[in-house]
This record gives structure tokens, sequence and C-alpha cells, in this order.
């Protein structure tokens, strides 16, 4: 049993709070990146001392089943982000750091050959180790030589999960992973999604597989808005039972965050209605997201919706969260909060919508 | 960055007011601070007024606030007993200042303070999760032992005070409060060293092979022997833990009595061993060895910490990984345990470390002489010889130096070894020995080149005479 030792657990934390959003938390829109939440604090503290037998019971008892909380947000995904924590951690020496990961790692598999984690856990270092190389910076910043190194790292984790399928595919998590190595090697869309729906098959409430697909067919991957578009309501209607429209506006959220910023309406092809629609689903399912509430408000002010914002803000009084309200966010909220305040008549003329020009031969 | 605890974590920092001799100042002031790491987030200080001289023979446990700087917040908070520094920086400071003579009063007062300390290493943490049961069982075995020994205390002041006089002089209750405290560091070492029977020791090999927990013990690091303890005890199967702690009364019950001397210090030390095996790289087919956890990777491997800099519990957490590497290796169970035993053993320099040293006197030192003797030796009255191997390159320049052999004595602890104060030697020699500059004339090739350093007290306490060939 691992007990609630105060002094690790202030350690465990502050190395949380090195790695944050650095591995798993940059998709999903739906949680607080100021929270800490007890159950990624308790998966990162048995893997930071290395207690594998809490893990895979942990792992056993959540690879099935909803899970849902009442905000929304799923055990599941807090459970990986604890992974992430420590995987992620950043050091001065990253090289031993990772390659000791690997062995213990594979230490685990070794033991436990029948356990799904063991040989997830294994395949997540490798990625990790690829995306050392690769860093988080535009491709044009990655020196020729890392690209190398990243594609055989992932194609190491790919062959690591091919060669243990038999364990390591039946469960979810092994699917998620391998969209994103999928993502990094370039496979293609249709290959991703077999994947995908695979994993849903096996686990059909591992709802971060939708956030994982929402990646390749972004623009700067390999989609375009009309092809994100459609993998959004396609997702929707898999997942209305359970959220309503509520999947549309969390992925399109999501879209915001990985891709378009401040510029989601202008250069994807949402609906404002409908993301609304799909943020009111949600708070209907479940109410008390306060985290929800500050990206539904966000996303009214980049929507230019002003009575939706101004009730937005006022239902969330002192529960707005500044680390949810998009790039540069303190900024972000302010001048959110400012429009919010003006008189729409101040602001009429931003209302109108701008006037695009237009040749045509009848100008002539 | 990590590496920093929270809580009771004070170092005593001791000024000038409180050093031998400056014991009649109208107030020794004891400022005790965390040691700082890296990006601490949180402060802790404490300030606490002792050694007034109006109370000349018990110049200790005067202590009256302790303010915790918590993050941004001052909350003062009365303790109402001593904290451990202040006892240690009042009453050793005190023996070899405050002359007074012993009277039946002070007898009381030694032996309450011995109390109140001892009472520390025997109180199990709120925070500490342990079964309720579980919890119950320790503590009536903690209450019974301190009962026994504060019927054991006047003893062993009695001893001490006999001993004391033989030497014609009336001895200084400071002075015989010094020396029993000595006794009582020791026989928490020896505890700590001591194998139980034949199912004691394979259980706890059990636990520590099998519990990644074991050293999540939460508490202050400096007062955490027994908990430990039974921490691993928790870590054990239900049925085990009457017969654990069973044990664990019978070890209790040698404190005090005659004894066998411990075993030797592993040589190399665990954490020597461990670390020269992570050297070497990762592990591979080649090198095949145990993965450490990530905890320990990302310190060690990761960060580049090395032992020094190392917290308590990742101490513990390497002793227990380097004890399952060695057990890999085929060493012996019993000689991985009393590796691990003194891998984790909590000596003077543990407890109190250098909080009496003036900040750079040691590196103020002349270099070419001799090394300055570490204060925590010199306020317990610790004297002895060192025995050093430095490995050298081709041209007599030292690469590592290894303490081999320790002799020491310490006023109080007669009849067995004084484990508790063997390495407090330790750094000083060693520093001295890798010293910047350092030549040694005679390179010896692959055998390393040994010296011994005596170390002793008279009226020069710097008159260290290294035995040997000069370095």
């Amino acid at each position: 049993m691992m007990p609630t030792s105060r002094f690790p657990r202030a350690q465990i934390r502050r190395l949380a709070a090195c790695t944050v959003a650095a591995i798993a938390c940059a998709a999903v829109p739906c949680l607080s990146r100021a929270e800490t939440d007890a159950l990624t604090e308790k998966t990162a503290q048995a893997f930071w001392t290395g207690d594998f037998a809490a893990l895979d019971k942990e792992n056993e008892r959540l690879k099935h089943g909803k899970h849902i909380r009442p905000d929304g947000g799923w055990d599941l995904e807090y459970f990986r982000r604890g992974f992430g924590q420590v995987i992620g951690a950043h050091t001065e020496h990253s090289e031993p750091y990772l390659r000791e990961l690997e062995t213990l790692t594979l230490q685990w598999a070794t033991e436990h050959p029948k356990s799904s984690l063991a040989h997830i856990l294994h395949a997540k270092v490798l990625v990790r180790h690829a995306w050392s190389y690769r860093g988080s910076g535009y491709a044009q910043d990655v020196p020729p030589e890392a690209w190398a190194d990243f594609r055989k790292y992932l194609q190491r984790a790919a062959q690591y999960l091919q060669d243990h399928a038999d364990v390591a595919m039946t469960d979810s998590s092994a699917h998620e992973l391998l969209i994103t190595i999928g993502t990094g090697l370039d496979w293609d869309i249709e290959t991703l999604k077999a994947i995908q729906q695979d994993g849903l098959k096996r686990n059909p409430d591992d709802i971060e597989l939708y956030f994982d697909m929402l990646t390749p067919l972004l623009p700067r991957w390999h989609g375009n808005a009309r092809i994100l578009d459609n993998y959004i309501r396609e997702a929707t209607k898999q997942t209305q039972a359970l959220f309503g429209m509520g999947m549309y506006a969390r992925l399109y959220s999501a879209a915001a965050e990985q891709e378009y910023g401040h510029a989601l309406f202008e250069n994807s092809l949402v609906d404002w209605p409908t993301m609304k629609k799909g943020y009111e689903d949600m708070q209907v399912r479940f109410p008390n997201s306060p985290a929800r509430r500050n990206y539904f408000a966000h996303m009214a002010c980049l929507a230019k919706d002003r009575p939706t914002l101004v009730a937005l803000l006022a239902e969330l009084g002192n529960k707005v969260d500044v680390s949810l309200w998009g790039p540069n966010p303190e900024r972000s909220l302010e001048s959110c909060q400012r429009w919010a305040k003006e008189s729409p008549d101040e602001s009429k003329d931003e209302k109108k919508p701008e006037k695009k020009g237009r040749a045509s031969p009848a100008s002539l | 960055m990590p590496g920093w605890r929270w809580g009771r974590g004070y170092w005593p920092d001791v000024p000038e007011a409180c050093v031998p001799g400056s014991i009649s100042h109208s107030h020794c002031r004891l400022v005790a601070n965390t040691r700082k790491r890296e990006n601490v987030c949180i402060y802790v200080s404490a300030i606490a007024l002792c050694c007034t001289v109006s109370i000349p023979l018990f110049p200790f446990l005067q202590v009256k606030t302790l303010f915790l700087t918590h993050v941004h917040q001052r909350v003062p908070v009365l303790l109402g007993k001593a904290v451990l520094a202040g006892t240690f920086a009042c009453m050793v400071g005190g023996a070899h200042a405050a002359e007074s003579a012993f009277s039946d009063d002070p007898v009381a007062k030694i032996k309450n303070a011995l109390h109140d300390d001892l009472l520390r290493y025997f109180t199990l943490d709120k925070e500490f999760v342990l079964d309720p049961a579980l919890r119950a069982a320790a503590e009536k075995i903690a209450e019974e032992h301190v009962a026994r020994m504060d019927k054991l205390f006047p003893a062993w002041i009695e001893e001490e005070r006999v001993h004391q006089s033989s030497a014609g002089k009336p001895p200084s209750s400071n002075s015989v409060h010094g020396a029993v405290y000595a006794r009582m560091l020791n026989e928490l070492a020896l505890w700590q060293l001591e194998p139980g029977d034949a199912h004691y020791e394979n259980a706890t090999l059990t636990a520590l092979r099998t519990g990644p927990g074991a050293c999540e013990v939460p508490g202050d690091p400096r007062f955490l022997d027994f908990a430990s303890r039974i921490m691993r005890i928790q870590i054990l199967p239900a049925a085990e833990r009457d017969a654990m702690l069973a044990s664990e009364r019978t070890l209790l019950s040698h404190w005090g009595q005659p004894r066998a001397n411990p075993a030797p210090w592993p040589d190399p030390l665990p954490q020597q061993a461990a670390y020269a095996l992570l050297q070497r790289g990762s592990a591979d087919a080649d090198h095949p060895r145990l993965a450490l956890p990530p905890l320990l990777a990302y310190y060690v491997l990761g960060k580049g910490v090395d032992y020094a800099g190392l917290q308590f519990w990742d101490r513990c957490r390497l002793q227990q990984w380097w004890l399952n590497e060695s057990l890999r290796q085929g060493t012996a169970p019993a000689a991985a345990l009393n590796a691990f035993r003194y891998g984790t053993m909590l000596t003077v320099v543990d407890r109190i470390g250098n909080a009496w040293d003036k900040p750079g006197a040691a590196d103020a030192k002349d270099s070419a002489g001799p090394p300055p003797y570490p204060v925590i030796a010199s306020r317990y009255g610790a004297t002895g010889v060192t025995t050093v191997n430095v490995r050298l390159d081709a041209a007599g320049k030292p690469l590592d130096a290894v303490v081999t052999g320790r002799k020491v004595e310490v006023p109080g602890i007669r009849g067995v070894r004084p484990v508790a104060f063997e390495n407090v030697f330790d750094a000083a020699i060693v520093k001295y020995a890798m010293g910047a500059g350092r030549h040694y004339d005679k390179p010896s090739g692959k055998e390393p080149y040994k010296f011994q350093m005596n170390w002793s007290l008279d009226d020069d306490k710097n008159a260290n005479v290294p035995k040997g060939a000069k370095p």
C-alpha cells in the first residue's frame, strides 16, 4: 500500500509542475490546467516510486467502463496524465533518464508479460524518447539528423506494440498511443481511423480516442477544414447518446487550442450555434464544470456572441480560470471582459460583418 | 526544482554566540534554517532563544518561539518543547563552558530532557497513513520503550557522573548530559544496525524487495528511525505483524544492555558501490542491472545529483535499490541487509550535520595544513583515527578518496563501538585528501595510496597528525 506521504508527494507535485501540459494536457479542453488532480497525483507518485503493482491494478479498474466524473471529465485521462508527468519530466540529461525508463518499463514488461499496461508504458517511453529528438518547435527548427532518430524511436514503439499486440492491443490505451505514433510517422488517415475505431470497440468509453484522432486531421498535419469538420460531425453523432452535441463543442475547442487559436471562427468551418448547443448539452448533463464554462465563455467571445459571453462571465463570477482562455490567456481574457462590459452601441461597428472586396466584370 | 521537503525540516545554523566559551552571553540565539535547495517553495525558519545565563546549570530547553514561514505566510507557533537543534546547540555547547556543580536537580532536568528527545524518535507522524491496529500496537511499543528508558536514564547519568568524577574533578552537569546524550544517540544507531532473528531478517528482506513504498515515511527525517521500521512491517502481510512487532520489542529491550559490536562498515559503502555501478551507464546485455525507479533516475541520472545532494527519502530509495541489485548480483542476504542498515543508519552527521560550523570556516583553512576539526566532533569530544585510501592518477593527482577505517572514541560511550559517531570525520578527511592542488609524492599505480589521520582534542583542536607519508 502506498502511504500518502506528504514529503514524497510534495516532491512529486513539484515535478508535476515542471511537466505540465507537455505530454497529455494540450488537446483536452474540459480540464483546468491549474488543477492538480488526485488521481493524476496518485498515479504519478506510484510511477515515480516504481510501484508497478499499484499502477497495473488501477489500469485494470479503469480500462473498462465509463468512469466519467460529474463534470464530464473521465478518470482514464487523468490516470494517463500521471504517466505523462513522469515520462515527460524535464531533466538536464534526458538521454540517461529516458534510457533508464526504457530499461525499467522493459523489466516490468518482462516480469508481467500479461499486463497490457507494462507493454504500453514501454511504448510510451519510446515515444517520449522520439519526441526528445523532435522537440516541440517548428519542423524547420529540428536538426536533420534528429528526424532520423525521431522516426527510429517511433518505429520502435510501433513495432513493440505490434510484437505484443495480443496483450497490448486489448487495451484502448494502446490504440490511443498508436494514433499518436502513427501521426508522427505520417500514417494515412484511414489507417489511423481504423486504429481509433478498433480502440473504441475495445473500450467505447475511451473518449480520448476522439481527441487523438483530431490531431492528424488538422491542416498543420494532413487535414484541412473540410476533413476536420466532417470528422467532428461524425464523432458528435457517434457520441450523441452520452454527450448530445457536446463532442462538437469539445472537439472544435480542441482544434482552436491546437491550431486555430483566436481565428477559429475565421479559418475553420465551425458553426457557432451548433457549438453553443454542444456546450449547453454538456452543461445539462454535467452541470458542475467551471472549467468547461470558461471554455464556453472564451468561445463565445471568439464567436462575438456578447450576450452569451456576458451571461457566462456572470455565472462564473470568481471561478474565472485565466489559464483556459486560449493563447496569451491573460490578455485574451482581459479583452473579452472589456468587450463584454462595453455597451452594444459602442461596438456597433465591430459587429458589422467585414465588407469583403470583390472584383467582377460588372464593375468594369 | 524538486528536492525540497516541507514541514519541520529546519537545520540549525548556530551563530558565534552559541559556540563553546560564549555561553555566558545573555542570550544564545539559535537560528535554524531549512537547507535551501534550488527553487525552494517553502522556507521554514526557527528562531529560538535559549541558554539564558540565569540558568547556569542547564542552559538549554528554553526555546520560546518558533516562526514558521510557509510560502508567503508567517505563522508564529508555540512549540512548548525544545527543538532538537536547540538542545544540541545549548547542551553540548554548554558542556564545554559552564562548569557548574552537579546536584540532584540537574539529574531530573537531564532526565526530562532525554525523555523529550527520545520521544521524538518514537512518535509517529499524524500524516503517516498506517493501519489503525498497527499504529496502536506500534505506539504501545514506543510508549513502553520510552518508559523503560525513563527508568534507565538516572542510572546512565549516575554512571557517567561517577566515571567523570574519577578524573579527580567534579564533572559539570552539562558534560554529563552531553555524554549521556551521545550514549542515547549511539543506542539509536546500534539499534538500527542490529539484526533480528531469522524470521525477522527474512521478513525485512521481503519488505524491502517487494515494497516500493518502504521509504515513503512522512515526518522529520532526523527522527524517522522507528517509523521506518513500522513502515516495513506495514508492507508485509498482516499475518506477519505480530511476530515482527514481537521482534521489535526484543530489539528495543537491548538498549542499555551489553552488546556485541555490530558488523563492520561495508567497504565500499553501499552508496559508493551503487554510484560506481550507475556511472558505468545504462543497463544492457553486457552490463545488466536493475533499473532505478523513476524518481532516482530523475535525480541521479537526469539531474546528476550526487549522494550527498540526495534527500533522506531518496537516499533510502537508493539504498533499497542497491540492496535488491546486490542480491541480484549474488551478495549474501545478511551482507546485503547489513549494507542497507549502514546506508540508512542516521548518525550524528545526518541528524546535525555541519550545523555548528561557521559558514566558510573550512574553506578559509590553509589547504596545505591539517584539515579543520569538525565542530560536531569537538562538541561531543569525539577523537580517533581515520584511514583513507586515495586512488591516484599517474601524476599523483587524487582521483577519489574512500574512508576505509574508523576508530573513534566518544565520551559517554564505553564497551561498544560509537557507531553513531564513526563517520564524523569522513567528510573532512575526504575533502582534505581530495583538496584542490593536492599532489601525492608517491603515486602508487593501481594500488590506492593509504594514509591515516589522527584526530585529537587537546589544546589545539586542529593538531591533526597525518600518519604515513605526507600527502
